[in-house]
């Protein structure tokens, strides 16, 4: 089995993360193939690469995340978003990172074939007790590389080891951001969670394009918008220039507007179309 | 329930610290988030009654 681990240090908290996927790593020395990038090597590029020349199974990434992706080195873009998704398609995504299991995840998972493990909310941890959340964050993998990959089983028992770490927190600070966290644990795989959506736009699209409808996004709403509306103004703009004659060039005229507007939407429809492009290409 | 988590807070040692959506809190910035971020209070009473529902419902 092998795995790719990516790992940047550049805060406070990327301190702990790094320690937390050295414990990791430790404990999958002998029962996996591992290759870690680094913290200094976690780039984009660096990754795109790993992963090309690895073909890795499991991609591990410990540190900060946002719904849209998975950041690299510095905090400077992401080593995984949409745009290089297609790159890990069909793999295993283990990460701790916030937020990632509630778009990047949940795409990852439905349009890309991944199994994802991750958060879909902040993940918290205290400083007194972080060894608790440590080992109940790395169960997952561990039951994973050792015994197999029965995701329900991998499940329950992570949810069991944050369940153990509450009832051996001393710090009542430390159990409430267990059960916080251990609420907000996803694991995308079939026959365990499932991605879902809070906001009705993307249940309806969801509904209308089935799983591909996690592809769209607000980027490609908001130029169609901007694009429909520049159009309108610039129509009835030059409706009252055939009612009324021509008016002052100089002045700013609904015209202009608009024009601007139904340019700025399609260069967002039109970087939302390459992006689109490129998932087609790979399918 | 504020008013305690407050007090608890308080009577921390100044080393203490905490980590939350990629930030770390000492303990004066997680009184001050408390006090003045109305989601945060909100977020972390529903989890205190969440989590005391669990331990009286595991314990009994």
């Amino acid at each position: 089995m092998r795995i790719l681990a990516v790992g940047p240090v550049f805060d406070d908290i990327t301190r702990f993360s790094r320690l937390w996927l050295d414990r990791l790593e430790g404990s999958l020395k002998g029962y996996a193939d591992i290759t870690d990038l680094g913290a200094e090597n976690a780039t984009r590029e660096n990754f795109e690469d790993q992963v090309r020349k690895l073909d890795p199974d499991i991609v591990v990434y410990y540190d900060h995340g946002s719904q849209e992706g998975l950041y690299a080195q510095g905090g400077r873009g992401y080593v995984l978003d949409q745009d290089n998704l297609v790159l890990v398609k069909g793999k295993v995504i283990y990460t701790l990172a916030c937020l990632s299991a509630s778009k990047l995840g949940a795409v990852a998972n439905q349009v890309y074939g991944c199994v994802y493990v991750g958060y879909v909310k902040e993940f918290a941890f205290t400083l007194e007790e972080e060894g608790l959340f440590s080992k109940a964050a790395n169960t997952g993998l561990i039951a994973y590389v050792y015994a197999g990959a029965d995701w329900k089983r991998i499940k329950e028992l992570m949810t069991q080891a944050f369940n153990q770490a509450i009832d051996q927190a001393k710090d009542p600070w430390s159990k409430v951001w267990l059960s916080w966290d251990r609420d907000n644990l996803r694991v995308y795989a079939t026959g365990v969670d499932t991605p879902s959506s809070s906001c009705v736009f993307r249940r309806l699209i969801l509904r209308i394009l089935g799983p591909k409808g996690w592809l769209l996004s607000w980027a490609l709403f908001i130029g169609l918008i901007a694009y429909g509306l520049g159009i309108g103004l610039t129509l009835h703009d030059l409706y009252m220039e055939i009612l009324e004659g021509p008016g002052d060039p100089l002045r700013i005229h609904g015209g202009y507007v608009g024009l601007g507007l139904s340019l700025l939407g399609v260069l967002m429809i039109l970087k939302e179309y390459i992006r689109l492009l490129e998932y087609f290409k790979h399918e | 329930m504020e008013k305690t988590i407050i007090r608890w807070l308080e009577n921390r040692p100044e080393s203490w610290a905490w980590f939350f959506n990629g930030v770390k809190y000492s303990k004066a910035e997680t009184i001050e988030k408390f006090k003045k971020d109305k989601q945060f209070r909100k977020l972390l009473t529903s989890q205190v009654y969440k989590l005391a529902v669990e331990l009286f419902e595991k314990r009994s």
